[in-house]
């Protein structure tokens, strides 16, 4: 576990001094990443503001472990979001990388592009779900929560029965979009 | 299929009769694609369940964030309406030349984004604690403290080049060219590990006072193996 830990625990904690030091420490070399590759201050700030959020709800049951510094973490995830941002105005596709003008350690950096690839395949599936049909995201959504899952169908207003069989039919179907999205395909 | 789906389904929410269960773990040790198939929707609730359970605490989260970015902007020097204002027309020129700018050198690199200064074992307590406070002040930008205290260091021992080293990097940092170029440039020109390093960052200084041959002289010797190689190129290409 690499000593910057405690900034995914300020996160978890919603711990507000240790938020601003990480506002401190890392929101200028953000910013003058984007800055250098076509955004501007309120674009970092966005992409910043969303990259912690993610590491929040990546983190968020308490078992993820850094093994890298959080800068090279936060850097890689920044750099990666406004990527996608870029290739999205893009009228024709992006094909240059960003030149970030960081030098991190060559481990670093891989335990860092470890991080980010988990964080993208999380924000990947929590996608598709969203894009599911209604039905199936809010039966999904509802299982997996803490309520018994016969209170589960009477709330819904539908038989256990049925909800156990509409869940088992709509987590298969997400499992199918998982299998052929790029990101898992390729491992 | 659908049953297929919804074993597991059972099977991960414990619903399974005993004989089920006994059934679905033998079918599971003689089925690889069943395996994969129950590994990966025990991944999808994990993330579901984890993801689920995150949410309560994110509205809150993005509260205190929005907090911390405004109090971390308002501190800015760039939040003074008034001298936004007077200097409107010429953040608009600004705005022009950095687009023309950016047309030519689109995704330029920060040539002058300095490194963390490391932390290190030095030869006695005292120089030792110096110097570990000279890392904070560089590594929280505090230069002019980093230089006061490199000072102390370099007077001390002017044989440990890390020093000069990063003493020179603090004046690039306050844009202090030709004060970084006295302490960087004998480094580059000697052979020190930190020779090739402080080739690049003497370029950068001579490129900032407007000299390009000096600047091209030393950004021509960043090695490969360098770090600095590929910014050295970028800059190589500016001059």
């Amino acid at each position: 576990m690499h000593p910057d830990q405690r900034f995914i625990t300020c996160l978890q904690q919603n711990d507000s001094r240790g938020i601003a030091e990480i506002y401190r420490l890392y929101a200028s070399k953000i910013s003058r990443m984007i800055r250098y590759n076509s955004g501007d201050e309120a674009d970092a700030a966005d992409i910043m503001q969303e990259a912690l959020v993610d590491i929040y709800r990546m983190s968020a049951d308490g078992r993820f472990v850094l093994t890298c510094p959080f800068e090279a973490f936060l850097v890689t995830i920044c750099k990666r979001k406004w990527l996608n941002v870029l290739k999205k105005r893009a009228s024709s596709p992006v094909t240059k990388s960003i030149d970030d003008g960081f030098n991190f350690d060559k481990d670093d950096e891989a335990e860092a592009g470890r991080h980010a690839e988990q964080l993208e395949r999380e924000h990947t599936v929590m996608q598709l779900l969203a894009n599911m049909g209604d039905r199936c995201r809010e039966i999904i959504q509802a299982c997996m929560g803490k309520e018994h899952q016969e209170q589960v169908a009477e709330r819904l207003g539908l038989t256990y029965a049925y909800l156990r069989k509409k869940k088992s039919e709509c987590m298969g179907k997400l499992g199918q979009l998982v299998k052929k999205h790029p990101l898992f395909k390729r491992n | 299929m659908a049953a297929f789906f919804e074993q597991i389904q059972d099977y991960l929410d414990g619903t399974l009769a005993v004989e089920e269960r006994q059934a679905f773990e033998q079918q599971l040790k003689e089925d690889g694609a069943l395996r994969e198939e129950l590994a990966l929707q025990r991944e999808l609730r994990d993330l579901i369940t984890k993801h689920r359970a995150a949410e309560a605490g994110v509205s809150a989260l993005e509260a205190t964030l929005r907090q911390v970015r405004a109090a971390y902007e308002a501190e800015g020097p760039k939040k003074k309406p008034g001298v936004i204002r007077l200097l409107l027309p010429a953040i608009a020129v600004a705005a022009c030349l950095l687009a023309v700018f950016n047309y030519v050198g689109f995704f330029e690199p920060d040539f002058e984004q300095l490194p963390e200064m490391a932390t290190s074992i030095t030869r006695d307590g005292g120089a030792d604690s110096t110097y570990q406070q000279a890392v904070s002040a560089f590594n929280e930008g505090d230069y002019q403290t980093s230089i006061r205290l490199l000072d102390g260091l370099v007077s001390d021992d002017t044989s440990v080049v890390r020093y000069r080293y990063y003493r020179g990097l603090s004046h690039l940092g306050l844009a202090q060219y030709r004060k970084a170029i006295t302490d960087l440039k004998p480094i580059a020109d000697g052979p020190s590990v930190f020779a090739g390093d402080a080739s690049y960052f003497t370029a950068v200084a001579w490129w900032r006072l407007g000299d390009h041959d000096e600047a091209l002289s030393y950004v021509e010797r960043v090695t490969e193996t360098s770090d600095y190689h590929k910014k050295a190129e970028r800059l190589k290409k500016k001059l």
